[in-house]
């Protein structure tokens, strides 16, 4: 059983009556893919990102991981096969320290104590932050969060890797470590972003998103060169 | 505000963790001898003052002990004051009785009972502040969920110890927003006031979902996992310590120590 691919079939949200964010989104990766997803404010991608394990669910249409259908029963699972990195590090971490904030999740999957140890130094060795693990978060750079905010995903060893926005608001040096870093990974990963560079650096597939739909989806290279399409979605 | 906001949250982040090298006994032992000290020191007759007065001896060699300052603790301390003033001044009318006179100054029995309530309240608040300050917030938790408090309460006062960080954090972009375009004008109108209040009210609901998500989306169900850390093991030195400071504790409560080196004084 592979959980190395995520299917998202017609996907239909509605925060209210009025306002469907999503309307009838279908797209899906592939075992070690990494795919860009990129679109103008309001277009939905954080939204997409929050069905990807089910802290979301669908109004109509259906998440599909690996060969399981997304559901209550099979929510655990797929939580720990889909590791979701969140926009804003702050909202992320928590713990008093990194490393505890790291453990947070491997705990919650119910492991030994000594492989929850494995899984932290693990994570925070991929991420370069192991020299970081009895800081507190709070006192960490923005980069430093970010990258300890990966870590804390990366301890539960997930399939498949979500990341929204994960060069916003980063200087220059710490975006080209997390680029880098996000580059090493062999992860199945869908990243939502607005920096077209990075798209074009790390994700050879990029899906265009407008007003809730897919407006295009195909080669990263021949998407961000055509202009026309970019400025009709706002990009 | 925003800096006296600042301040706050650099204080309550240092109380998240435990105090460096603090000891050698088991939090648990700390946790129920603090309990002792506090049953002992409360149920002291308020019109006792005098008596109440050797509790205070006890946040100052806890202190002491751990080489943590004792001033901070009774600065930071003080802030009950007001609370328990409000609770104590109705004392002040009911009981109009004389107690007793200094040079000719007739202190009634609603003074001294008024003093006894402040006392009590800056005891009992110095006394939980020292435990979280050596022990640290967290850890705190998580022992009291050890010696069987419901691993629910325990998660829900680490959570409500997160939340003050989410209001403390939105009211200051709040303040600084408001502060960077007000030009010096300190005065908050009403209208301001309640639009803050609202806006405060929306963001931090907004920040703690997107953090309740964040834990969601790490397996977490409703209850904090246990400690990754094994845990510390209950020694023969903890059960001393615990019994030292209770027989003591009970016995200047029992005995009125003082009340009897009054008394010799009084004879010599």
């Amino acid at each position: 059983m592979s959980h190395h691919f995520i299917l998202f079939d017609n996907i239909h949200y509605r925060y209210s009556p009025e306002r469907e964010v999503l309307r009838g989104v279908t797209m899906q990766l592939d075992h070690g893919e990494k795919v860009a997803l990129v679109g103008a404010n309001g277009a939905g991608k954080s939204t997409l990102l929050l069905h990807a394990n089910g802290l979301l669910s669908p109004s109509q249409g259906q998440v599909v991981v690996g060969d399981m259908v997304l559901t209550k029963k099979t929510l655990p699972t797929i939580r720990q096969s889909v590791g979701l990195v969140f926009q804003n590090p702050d909202d992320q971490l928590f713990m008093p320290t990194v490393e505890e904030d790291v453990s947070f999740g491997p705990a919650n999957m119910n492991l030994s104590r000594d492989e929850i140890a494995e899984r932290v130094e693990r994570a925070l060795q991929a991420v370069g932050a192991l020299d970081l693990r009895h800081r507190s978060p709070q006192q960490l750079s923005g980069g430093e969060k970010r990258r300890v905010a990966i870590a804390t995903v990366l301890a539960m060893e997930p399939s498949i890797l979500v990341m929204d926005e994960p060069s916003a608001g980063l200087d220059p040096r710490a975006r080209r470590q997390m680029i880098a870093l996000v580059a090493s990974f062999g992860h199945t990963a869908l990243i939502a972003t607005h920096d077209l560079d990075m798209a074009q650096m790390l994700c050879p597939r990029t899906v265009i998103m407008l007003a809730g739909q897919v407006a295009a989806d195909g080669p990263t290279k021949q998407l961000l060169g055509d202009s026309a399409l970019l400025e009709r979605c706002g990009l | 505000m925003s800096d006296g906001l600042q301040r706050l949250l650099v204080r309550l982040s240092a109380l998240e963790r435990a105090t460096p090298n603090h000891s050698t006994i088991d939090p648990r032992a700390r946790i129920v001898v603090t309990l002792v000290y506090l049953i002992v020191m409360l149920s002291v007759p308020i019109t006792r003052l005098s008596e109440l007065l050797l509790y205070a001896l006890f946040p100052i060699i806890c202190a002491a002990d751990v080489g943590i300052r004792y001033r901070p603790i009774l600065q930071q301390s003080l802030v009950i004051v007001p609370f328990a003033a409000l609770i104590g001044v109705f004392n002040i009318f009911y009981h109009r009785e004389a107690a007793f006179a200094i040079g000719g100054v007739i202190i009634t029995r609603g003074w001294l009972e008024f003093g006894s309530i402040i006392v009590r309240a800056l005891l009992s608040v110095q006394a939980l502040l020292l435990l979280v300050r050596i022990e640290g917030y967290n850890p705190l938790c998580r022992n009291l969920q050890r010696l069987g408090v419901p691993a629910m309460l325990a998660t829900q006062l680490i959570m409500l110890y997160r939340y003050i960080f989410v209001l403390a954090e939105q009211l200051l972009s709040l303040t600084r927003a408001r502060a960077s375009r007000s030009f010096n004008r300190r005065a908050m109108p009403v209208s301001e006031w309640g639009s803050i209040v609202g806006q405060l009210t929306v963001r931090t609901i907004e920040r703690a979902e997107r953090i309740s998500l964040a834990m969601a989306a790490r397996g977490f169900e409703g209850r904090m996992p246990a400690p990754t850390t094994p845990p510390r093991r209950w020694l023969w030195r903890d059960t001393i310590y615990v019994a030292m400071w209770s027989i003591a504790l009970i016995a200047s409560r029992v005995l009125y120590p003082v009340e009897r080196l009054v008394q010799l004084f009084e004879t010599l």
